[in-house]
């Protein structure tokens, strides 16, 4: 073996926190701030440690922290907190029944090794475009709970995705749940892609609420859009996000051309709103 | 995890990190930001998990962490404290193969050979918790599973043919 550093070790980070709790995390991201980051179940992030020399110089490990793990079903809400793994998701029995399309999304998403260690925080922090949870997540009508030293704000989920790799998250946040609404009765959503195991080309999700469908499209940016349409046909409602995607696509996210993401955005939002038994 | 417990427990913010590997117990002062994988294979010299995309899309690199199947590439090593983690090497017991590995030889599962760790970490956490999977679970499963070389038919072949081998004889991790 050669003497010195493989190339495969990340030489990016010059040192690796494990805070104990939640505070502790947030007082080394305030002391650290500029040069910290959040990782926590490390699939996206810490293979970007090896490639990526500005990713953080120290990395703060959270996901052993159990308060970050819990999956709370409230009567309004549902508070999922940041680390809570796919699996734990896909596992969760209160969760199937209350958000199965999450919980569905959680069973399947990218690949065994993922599910066992990807989060909601991670993937939300990651800022990708072949993301499917932002987009289930807006749909939903989610939001994000930021939390530092200086107190706790919340944020719909497609507005913290700002950029690729760029989060509205302050350089001493970190994103510590999740909230969904719990969807009331008359309440149905469902949620497609195009895509492979390694990513969407484009995601549609559609929550129908009585008198409304809010539709989120994901894919052909980093973070989702989101439309509220009052009522339509079909045909309207598909040309809707049409025009959604032509006019949000991205060329250097986006993995197809403009023209294919919204063939396919379309054919997705109508069969989504047909199999929700039509338009509200 | 009892048996970790004789080792220090002061872990601590930047401090050693406790891992157990295929059966022996390690402590490790201050790792820094180093992958499992480049541990794995670095300091304890078990090549057997092979590095290839280092981006958790390939599998080449899977191993199980506290029975979890898991890219080596993708977790760093002091995230894994208290944790029990067993590579390719760590199958089998006494000089014979695991019966997943006897399987895949069997049915020629491999051509280059280099995914076949990979391959076979990813069947035995298949068959710990799917003991009889049908063929859309075993597609599903080995979605994150990547093969230049086979096409995959013999693959699933000694897949179906581990499952096929009674469930006493399976579990010699």
């Amino acid at each position: 073996m050669t003497a010195g550093l493989s190339t495969s070790r990340p030489r990016s980070a010059e040192a690796v926190h494990r805070p104990r709790t939640v505070n502790d995390a947030l007082a080394l991201l305030q002391r650290h701030e500029r040069l910290a980051t959040v990782c926590m179940g490390g699939t996206d992030l810490v293979p970007r440690l090896r490639q990526c020399p500005d990713q953080g110089a120290h990395i703060v490990c959270c996901s052993r922290l159990a308060e970050l793990q819990r999956v709370a079903i409230g009567t309004d809400a549902v508070e999922i907190g940041a680390g809570a793994t796919y699996r734990a998701l896909a596992d969760h029995a209160e969760l199937r029944s209350t958000l199965p399309a999450l919980a569905e999304l959680a069973r399947t998403i990218a690949n065994p090794r993922v599910r066992n260690r990807g989060t909601l925080g991670g993937v939300i922090c990651a800022g990708r475009a072949r993301s499917d949870p932002p987009t289930l997540l807006s749909a939903l009508g989610a939001v994000a709970v930021l939390s530092s030293v200086r107190g706790r704000r919340t944020l719909p989920i497609e507005q913290v995705i700002r950029a690729y790799r760029t989060t509205a998250l302050a350089r001493d946040e970190m994103l510590t749940s999740v909230r969904i609404p719990r969807p009331n009765r008359e309440a149905s959503i469902s949620f497609d892609r195009v895509g492979s195991s390694q990513g969407p080309i484009v995601n549609v999700a559609v929550s129908r609420q009585p008198g409304s469908l809010r539709l989120a499209i994901g894919g052909v940016r980093p973070a989702p859009h989101v439309v509220t349409v009052p009522s339509g046909d079909v045909t309207a409602i598909g040309e809707i996000a049409r025009q959604a995607i032509e006019q949000t696509w991205n060329g250097e996210t986006s993995l197809a051309s403009r023209w294919y993401c919204a063939e396919v955005g379309v054919r997705l939002t109508t069969q989504l709103v047909a199999r929700l038994g039509g338009p509200a | 995890m009892a048996e970790l417990q004789h080792l220090p427990t002061e872990t601590g913010d930047q401090g050693a990190t406790r891992i157990r590997v295929n059966g022996t117990d390690h402590l490790v002062a201050d790792p820094g930001p180093i992958t499992l994988g480049s541990w794995l294979r670095e300091d304890l010299g078990l090549t057997g998990t092979k590095l290839s995309c280092e981006q958790g899309f390939c599998g080449a690199c899977s191993v199980l962490v506290d029975d979890a199947l898991t890219s080596a590439c993708s977790v760093l090593l002091c995230d894994l404290d208290g944790c029990e983690v067993v590579t390719v090497e760590g199958l089998g017991a006494g000089g014979r193969l695991h019966p997943v590995q006897q399987a895949f030889l069997e049915c020629r599962g491999f051509q280059c050979g280099y995914c076949t760790p990979g391959m076979v970490m990813a069947t035995v956490a298949l068959l710990a918790t799917s003991p009889h999977p049908s063929d859309d679970e075993i597609r599903d499963h080995f979605a994150g599973n990547l093969c230049r070389c086979t096409g995959y038919v013999s693959i699933c072949e000694a897949v179906r043919k581990a499952a096929a081998t009674p469930s006493a004889m399976r579990s010699g991790t």
